[in-house]
């Protein structure tokens, strides 16, 4: 009891910690790379009572296609908060995306973004509605629109901030790999069995590490690329419900 | 039995004509009406125009309270799907909402630590109940789930640029976020949620699941640590904070 008493503590200030990427987990995602979230943070904003909410989606985009990039506008982005401790949303953050199109129905220019929210949610769980009011604030996509104040938000490209071998966590744990492209073809049975070393300077480390010659180094997957970005950053005040200690649970969610 | 050319032009037609009068019983706030020319030409090789017209549903904006949306994807803890849980199981998860976790996925989670890292029942237990479980929710919560925690009730003068930068004493103290998320174990300073820099998540998780964070037993060094330290871009110290996109090479501007 006391030993399971200890790990329990120790979990409770580490395991928390296990926050990774989420690429392509589902052949759906993977072929609608805009409905495939990435990763999800939540940290303190430019002054002691704001805090900042991301989500990213849509990685790996290549450098070169970025500029093309576009929100799915047929999709409804949100992001939901918790802050009376029953894991069910209380706010939520709804998101959409218009294309621009001229009088020939092409799509040219900036998508026009619209976010409503915080605002208590029509409906929780996994079947939604757009809440019953007009957005709070509209952007164009790829600029920082509102106040610094009050909320202000980024739509857009932005450096995908995830790091991770991808390609050998794969070769050790083969049923997570995505269902097509390169990564794919590493098939069903595990080929790896450790991580590959790294190598800083470029070059092999001279220490007894084990090197493997075929693989190389460790390479940092997602690095050179992007993704689409969600970013608001708004008083604290505005989530605060009731739970103690000023405590929220936030994640979010792609439907359409 | 053959049908003529023209009885089934007319049998089109006439389809056509009921698709059309049900789409404008259906109209209303959320669709849109279309009307298209459209040349055709039977089989006989006649051509003649037909105008169509559809309704189409005009779904993606706010006022618009009627359309459901579906969730087909959702993150917290991206980790928590992407390596604890097997693909077969990512749709389910992406479909479902927080509250459920614990009741769906945790024996997923425990699997995993037990059979494909072979750790004890004690540590496969402790991390399943700290992803998904009601463990380290704080006092006040009623339920848990795979959410992101932030309690923000932290010290004064933690704000975005001290906290993402973890070459000050104060980036390193402050030390919150995604490994100290709960006030009991982090001081006053707790803050849980996730950061942005500084924040090497995969190798956290890989250490608690693979490393002898929680048991000295059964550990697998190799796997402790993917050698990816750090991400490429650099994070900003104001909004939008993400990295700046990766610009697309330039090599062959100058021969074009």
């Amino acid at each position: 009891m006391l030993l399971a008493g200890a790990v329990g503590l120790v979990a409770l200030g580490v395991t928390t910690a296990i926050r990774a990427s989420d690429h392509q987990d589902t052949p759906e995602v993977e072929l609608s790379p805009r409905l495939d979230l990435n990763d999800v943070w939540a940290f303190p904003g430019s002054s002691d009572s704001r805090i900042v909410l991301a989500i990213t989606l849509s990685s790996p985009l290549t450098p070169s296609t970025t500029a093309a990039a576009r929100f799915d506008p047929n999709a409804l982005y949100q992001i939901k908060v918790d802050n009376n401790g029953d894991a069910r949303e209380d706010l939520v953050f709804q998101v959409i995306f218009d294309d621009s199109t001229n009088a020939q129905g092409q799509v040219v220019g900036a998508q026009k973004v619209s976010i409503l929210g915080p605002i208590a949610p029509r409906d929780t769980g996994a079947d939604n509605r757009l809440a019953a009011a007009t957005p709070t604030l509209t952007g164009a996509l790829g600029t920082t629109f509102g106040s610094a104040t009050a909320m202000q938000v980024f739509a857009g490209p932005r450096d995908d901030p995830f790091y991770i071998d991808l390609e050998q966590f794969f070769r050790i744990v083969p049923d997570r790999r995505p269902s097509r492209g390169p990564a794919a073809a590493l098939g069903p049975m595990a080929s790896a069995s450790a991580f590959r070393v790294g190598c800083p300077s470029g070059t092999p480390p001279a220490t007894s590490a084990p090197f493997d010659g075929t693989r190389g180094c460790a390479v940092d997957f997602l690095r050179g690329f992007n993704a689409l970005a969600i970013v608001i950053e708004l008083p604290e005040s505005a989530l605060r419900g009731t739970a103690p200690e000023g405590r929220i649970g936030v994640w979010a969610t792609i439907s359409r | 039995m053959s049908i003529q050319p023209q009885m089934r032009k007319q049998a089109v037609l006439a389809v056509m004509a009921l698709a059309t009068i049900a789409g404008s019983l259906v109209a209303c706030t959320d669709t849109e009406t279309i009307t298209q020319t459209v040349f055709r030409t039977d089989t006989l090789r006649r051509t003649d125009t037909l105008r169509i017209t559809t309704t189409v549903r005009d779904t993606i904006r706010f006022g618009n309270t009627t359309v459901r949306f579906n969730q087909i994807e959702r993150l917290a803890n991206p980790l928590v799907s992407e390596v604890f849980i097997e693909k077969r199981e990512h749709g389910h998860f992406n479909t479902s909402i927080p509250v459920e976790d614990r009741g769906q996925f945790a024996d997923d989670i425990v699997t995993f630590v037990r059979n494909v890292a072979g750790r004890t029942p004690g540590v496969a237990d402790a991390i399943a109940a700290t992803l998904v479980g009601d463990f380290a929710r704080g006092s006040g919560a009623t339920a848990g789930g795979d959410l992101l925690i932030v309690f923000m009730d932290r010290a004064a003068g933690v704000t975005a640029t001290i906290a993402n930068d973890p070459a000050t004493a104060a980036g390193n103290v402050v030390g919150w976020l995604t490994y100290l998320p709960v006030p009991p174990l982090a001081g006053a300073m707790g803050y849980g949620g996730r950061k942005l820099r500084g924040d090497d998540t995969v190798d956290k998780g890989l250490l608690v699941t693979f490393g002898p964070l929680l048991d000295a037993n059964n550990v697998s060094p190799g796997l402790a640590t993917d050698n990816v330290p750090a991400n490429d871009g650099t994070v900003l110290n104001t909004f939008p904070y993400l990295p700046v996109p990766n610009a697309a090479p330039t090599l062959f501007s100058s021969i074009r």
